[in-house]
């Protein structure tokens, strides 16, 4: 199939096609400095403060509403396919929408800057909800720093919005015509050179298992929460440049046997709300993870790809012996998370091999009591000094089964499995508990820098297992 | 009328059409500028190497000192270089600027230059240069008393010491300055400032141009917080040089990490103090020295450790007092003004020794606080009268409004049970003096001028960076002629309309413009009034511009007008009182004082009066008035995880009567928030004196998340106050310092939970860190 060497997307309603240098920009600076838009603004380029958030949707889910993102770190080209809206979209002939009507009103905006950021974020909150209580706008208003309302403002304003005035943003304009180019131009690959940079985007696991073989140093790009955050801190990503958003199947998330696949293009978002639907307690410890603006990007696989220590999902997938599912050039292959984690930023991964997804059975909530924990300096939106998970089952007071992970703690994250040995079979008891938090001290090694001190992060360590039994159990 | 107009940016900020600097369209041939900084604390230049950077095709120029017409500058003594030259005194110091024709080649431009430093040995810590007497300016001492023997015959003494370390502003819109090359050798500078007037002299003298060649525009700037009243200015100067030399408009933007990076923050102090109580709580005497870390250069630090011992005493009397300050240097970033402007750390102090006499007492805090309260019109120790004083009743109606006792008989209960949380609750107040404590920068000017059709135009030397300063004047100025407030403008500051300003700082921003503002359009009004008794006494038939045009009827000769004090103007209606049927709209007033040759213009200047404070003798009064507040703040700590929250934080502050209610509660919960930042969650982290917590992934400033759970701000009513433009009352720093009642609370809080009930030494921030090691300090 013949490939194209732009992307298409639709900004306020209007196609662009978006080609060479333009299309390896931030979207923040497409926008602001390609197309005028200065509505949108940039801070701190790194996905942390909301400043630059606009809407997106993708064509392949024009069922679903539109999301937020941070336009800063999102690469131009991974918005092919996309429909996005930024603030100068929202108002129509003139007529403010609701919310920023109720901003305006509410006093909402003090220096302004952080101003359009808020009301995107808040446009969002109401284009996926019908009402909103209070703990809902802050979850919303999460990914938004504003330095001058002490958001009380904000808050006020989200809650006073007329919310039975508000129309679906698919109603803003009219998409039929880019829905039918979209859908003209979604099974072509695209591939865009600029000198020796270049980006492309297979539309089948084959396709990319053959590029990433040629080209080993290809970095695959998906929420690009991370990466782009390296880039526009002057980092160089190399030159081969791949994403795998044309590839249907790795949106999914589906049910074999026990268990459950999460394709490597699936976002926490849509996790999160998958996991809802289950109860599981790992769907709450999302809910603290990240703002949404990167959790409707960021995906689970590149969460784990990303390679950090302190990623917050890792000790829960190693706790639950997690499978990672690898695509090559000559086949596909699955490894436990544990073998597949060999130290710092390093995996059991070939060149031309590439994630395509996480598999893992979900525990069971009623036989088993979990803690997930993260400690951080502050609670929402923040990296992690220290995180970790524990899993027990128990039978007539003996711990069957103990599972213990830990990240933070050092060059990768760790599961103890020594340590889960010494407990199974026994019963709860303080020399017991002890022992083990004496056992978890000697395999960890925190370091020092500006998350907390070796001391701070070993001494959580132990408490947060204290806690977690404490909490859960009775035991003298 | 127009009681809490809706800012007038409202708007713009929600549509993304208000502009700030780097929104404004690139014109023809403008060029990009960034800086080349110093990588080290402290070292020698050896050699700068900018050929390989000159040789990349994007890049037009590289400029160092040597290209500059006066390298030095500083907004008190003249001791900072705008570019380094023979050495370098901190990481983020400048030393070369960069041109180029794009935005994204400044990581590889900066890379190409090759720097040779000999590394000096750095002094990165306060208590390093404490040690040796590594100073910035002269000590400082105020005093009232024999503090000596006061403190030798008290019944109870404790003495102690508080570190207080620094912010960062994080205001969302970085250092941002574009120039533009004018006819004639003149360079617009537009600057995302607090004080154009000083852009404009550094500009100009870095430039080697005089003061009249040079323009600085500041349309809004988003966010400041004192961070861009003197540190803006060499960004604006790096711009300006390449204007100069390449003749093309120049940009500078810089990205959050380098800001963080390069400009200073709030002073970190630390202040060791012996206080002398009596058995009830009673202060009998407070002896302190200040030491504050002003970093490499003085910017505005000796001015901020004077008002950080002017606010020692807070709202309590001392009567036997003794405060040194002493500025001390280190090779950190030169630290400067943040909203408070050393009245924080002072504050800061006194509360918490409060907090420690009460434990040490085992008393309540607010029982030692209302004991010491000023009472009627005490004095302080600088020997300033408080008059129209409030502080009595804000306990006293706070302790009623909040239940205190149940509620402090809750929290006890709380404690007493199994929980995994402590909780702790405090109340802290804030007497903070208006008035820059340097005389002659309290003063101001403002330029109205009405238009033809009834509109009008207002310029200051105000400078909007959200703090709602420019609805404040325009409903001064509406209220003045009585018309709506869609009628007048406040327009883009610019040096060329209002001279020789002062930075918009020290919260006076709305006092000394507004006032000047509404001097000016009074002027107007009392010749429109002349006009209006003229031409309500003439027959109609004679008013319009036809009939002037023809020149048929007679001039009115406005100095012959008398009794015009009968004119009123009434909702966009004016007449005669003795006559109130008879009337003329303003816009037809308007023009009719045109048609008989009446300015419609008027400059307005105002000045606070009564003010002296001789800063060598530490005696005067250096304040115009006082705006008084309190806060009661009760928090959580978790025993696991020293994780702090806070739950309530219930507010109380006079604020005379508002110009507009709704901004001022914003600028409450605004700066109470940020002051909740400071005594929290901001941790600023160097590493060999570069900041490396520089973004706000690693810098933690409130999110929405952490604000009080319950969270209420409430205005004293005060029919007292006459003192201020419209009755109102400043209101930008001092409700940062009832944050303070935050910190306490945790002390509080941590009190409970080590049952000992010694005094507890806390630093600011008190970090979930710093809280979970306290508490495990304490179980051993």
């Amino acid at each position: 199939m013949e490939t194209r060497d732009y992307i298409l997307l639709t900004i306020n309603g209007q196609m662009h096609k978006i080609k060479g240098e333009h299309a390896f920009l931030p979207l923040s600076s497409l926008l602001r400095y390609e197309l005028g838009l200065t509505g949108t603004k940039v801070v701190c380029a790194e996905g942390d403060c909301g400043a630059c958030t606009v809407l997106f949707r993708r064509h392949q889910f024009s069922s679903e509403r539109f999301q937020s993102l941070n336009s800063c770190i999102s690469t131009s080209f991974l918005m092919d396919m996309n429909h996005i809206i930024t603030v100068e979209g929202l108002a129509s002939q003139n007529h403010l929408s609701e919310i920023q009507d109720s901003m305006i009103k509410n006093f909402g905006g003090q220096c302004g800057f952080c101003t359009p950021g808020f009301v995107m974020s808040l446009t969002n909150l109401y284009e996926n909800h019908k009402q909103a209580t209070e703990q809902k706008v802050k979850n919303y208003l999460t990914g938004n720093l504003c330095r001058c309302t002490g958001y009380q403002p904000i808050i006020n304003a989200a809650l006073a919005v007329d919310t039975t005035k508000i129309k679906p943003l698919a109603r803003q304009y009219d998409y039929s015509r880019a829905e039918h180019d979209f859908d003209s131009e979604k099974q072509r690959p695209i591939k865009i050179t600029l000198s020796e940079k270049e980006f492309f985007a297979p539309t089948t696991l084959e396709m990319a298992a053959e590029y990433k073989s040629k080209n080993p140093e290809a970095r695959i790009f998906s929420g690009a929460t991370d990466i782009g955050v390296q880039i526009n801190k002057g980092k160089n990503p190399g030159n081969k440049l791949m994403s795998l958003h044309l590839i249907p199947s790795l949106y999914e998330i589906r049910q074999e046997g026990d268990f459950t696949v999460i394709g490597a293009r699936v976002s926490l978002h849509a996790l999160q709300k998958y996991l809802e639907r289950k109860q599981s307690q790992f769907a709450d410890f999302l809910n603290i993870f990240a703002s949404p603006q990167i959790k409707n990007t960021a995906t689970l696989v590149g969460n784990l790809a990303n390679g950090s220590p302190i990623a917050d999902t890792t000790p829960f997938l190693l706790t639950v012996d997690a499978m990672v599912d690898m695509q090559g050039s000559l086949g596909k292959r699955s490894l436990l998370l544990t073998d597949f984690i060999k130290g710092y930023k390093s995996f059991d991964l070939k060149d031309d091999e590439f994630i395509t997804s996480i598999r893992f059975k979900l525990p069971n909530p009623a036989k088993i009591k979990i803690g997930l924990f993260k400690v951080s300096q502050r609670r929402d939106l923040d990296i992690s000094s220290v995180n970790s998970c524990f899993i027990f089952q128990t039978h007539n007071k003996k711990i069957e089964k103990a599972k213990i992970a830990y990240g933070g703690v050092g060059p990768k994250a760790l599961r103890l499995f020594d340590v889960e040995k010494a407990i199974e079979g026994q019963e709860l008891n303080t020399a017991l508990v002890d022992k083990i938090k004496q056992m978890i001290s000697t395999r960890i090694t925190p370091i020092t820098d500006l998350r907390g001190s070796a001391d701070f992060r070993s001494q959580q360590c132990l408490d947060l297992f204290d806690r977690f039994v404490q909490e859960n159990f009775t035991y003298e | 009328m127009n009681k809490s107009a809706y800012h007038d940016s409202g708007r713009s900020y929600v549509t993304g059409s208000a502009e700030y600097v780097d929104d404004r369209p690139l014109v023809q041939g403008e060029v990009f500028v960034d800086v080349f900084y110093s990588p080290i604390a402290h070292g020698k230049i050896k050699s700068l190497d900018v050929s390989q950077c000159l040789a990349l095709p994007e890049v037009l120029g590289v400029y160092t000192y040597k290209d500059l017409k006066h390298n030095l500058w500083g907004s008190i003594f003249h001791d900072q270089v705008f570019l380094a030259a023979e050495q370098v005194q901190f990481v983020g110091e400048p030393i070369a600027v960069i041109a180029a024709t794009k935005r994204d080649i400044f990581h590889l431009a900066k890379s190409k230059i090759k720097l040779e430093v000999e590394e000096l040995e750095p002094t990165l810590d306060l208590q390093k240069a404490i040690n040796s007497k590594f100073f910035i300016g002269p000590k400082r001492t105020i005093q009232r008393g024999d503090v000596d023997t006061a403190l030798a015959t008290a019944e109870y003494r404790l003495k102690g010491d508080i570190e207080i370390a620094g912010q960062e502003h994080f205001y969302l819109e970085s250092q941002a300055s574009i120039a533009y090359p004018k006819e004639d050798q003149q360079i617009e500078i537009h600057s995302s400032s607090q004080h154009p007037t000083e852009v404009q002299h550094l500009v100009a003298e870095a430039l080697g141009l005089r003061h009249h060649q040079v323009v600085c525009v500041v349309k809004r700037m988003g966010g400041a917080f004192g961070g861009k009243e003197s540190q803006a200015a060499p960004f604006a100067v790096f711009a300006a040089l390449v204007a100069q030399k390449l003749n093309r408009p120049a940009r500078i933007i810089l990205t959050k990490d380098d800001d963080m990076v390069m400009t200073g923050k709030r002073n970190p102090f630390k202040n060791f103090y012996e206080v002398g109580f009596d058995r009830q709580g009673k202060i009998l005497a407070l002896k302190a020295e200040l030491f504050s870390d002003g970093g490499a250069y003085a910017d505005l630090s000796t001015a901020i450790m004077e008002r950080a011992m002017l606010h020692l005493d807070n709202a309590y009397f001392i009567p036997n007092f003794k405060v040194d300050g002493q500025v001390c240097k280190t090779h950190t970033p030169p630290n400067t003004a943040f909203r408070g402007f050393g009245g924080p750390k002072g504050v800061a102090t006194i509360e918490s020794i409060i907090e420690d006499i009460a434990v040490q007492l085992k008393k309540d805090s607010l029982e030692i606080r209302k004991l010491n309260a000023y009472q009627k019109e005490q004095t302080t120790p600088y020997g300033q009268k408080i008059e129209d004083n409030v502080l009595p009743q804000l306990f006293s109606e706070i302790e009623t409004h909040t239940q205190y006792k149940k509620w402090r008989q809750d929290i006890e209960t709380h404690n007493a049970g199994n929980h995994s949380t402590y909780r702790g609750l405090s109340v802290t107040a804030v007497k903070f003096g208006i008035s820059f404590t340097t005389r002659f920068l309290n003063q101001g000017s403002a330029l109205v001028n009405v238009h033809m059709d009834g509109s009008i135009q207002v310029s200051t030397g105000a400078t909007e960076m959200g703090q709602g300063v420019n609805i404040k004047i325009a409903q001064v100025v509406a209220e003045c002629f009585s018309i709506p407030i869609e009628d007048v403008k406040v327009m883009t500051t610019s040096t060329e309309k209002i001279p020789n300003t002062s930075a918009t700082a020290a919260s006076s921003g709305s006092d000394i413009n507004a006032q000047a503002a509404l001097t000016a359009a009074q002027g107007i009004r009392e010749r429109l009034s002349k006009v209006a008794k003229a031409v309500l006494a003439r027959p109609k038939e004679w008013r319009g511009k036809p009939m002037a045009g023809a020149g048929t009827v007679p001039e009115i000769q406005i100095e012959t007008v008398t009794d015009w004090q009968s004119i009123e103007f009434q909702s966009g209606q004016i007449f005669d009182k003795s006559n109130p049927k008879e009337t003329i709209t303003f816009s037809e007033l308007v023009l009719e004082a045109y048609l008989n040759r009446q300015s419609l213009s008027q400059h307005g200047y105002f000045k606070y009066p009564g003010i002296f404070y001789n800063k060598e003798t530490g005696q005067g009064t250096p304040f115009f008035y006082y705006t008084n507040g309190v806060a009661a703040s009760e928090v959580s700590i978790d025993r696991w995880t020293g994780e702090l929250k806070v739950l309530r934080s219930e507010i109380l502050m006079d604020l005379g009567r508002p110009i507009n209610e709704a901004v001022d509660h914003g600028q409450v919960t605004g700066a109470f928030v940020q002051g909740m930042g400071w005594v929290t969650t901001e941790n600023l982290f160097y590493k060999n004196g570069r900041l490396v917590s520089n973004s706000p992934s690693t810098y933690k400033i409130p999110s929405v998340h952490d604000i009080p759970r319950v969270f209420h701000c409430r205005l004293l009513d005060n029919n007292i106050n006459t003192r201020n433009v419209r009755a109102s009352k400043a209101v930008g720093e001092p409700p940062l310092l009832l944050a303070i009642s935050v910190w306490a609370a945790t002390k509080n809080a941590l009190s409970y939970y080590k049952k000992s009930k010694s005094v507890i030494k806390l630093r600011i921030p008190a970090t979930q860190e710093q809280i979970y090691m306290k508490m495990k300090e304490t179980s051993v």
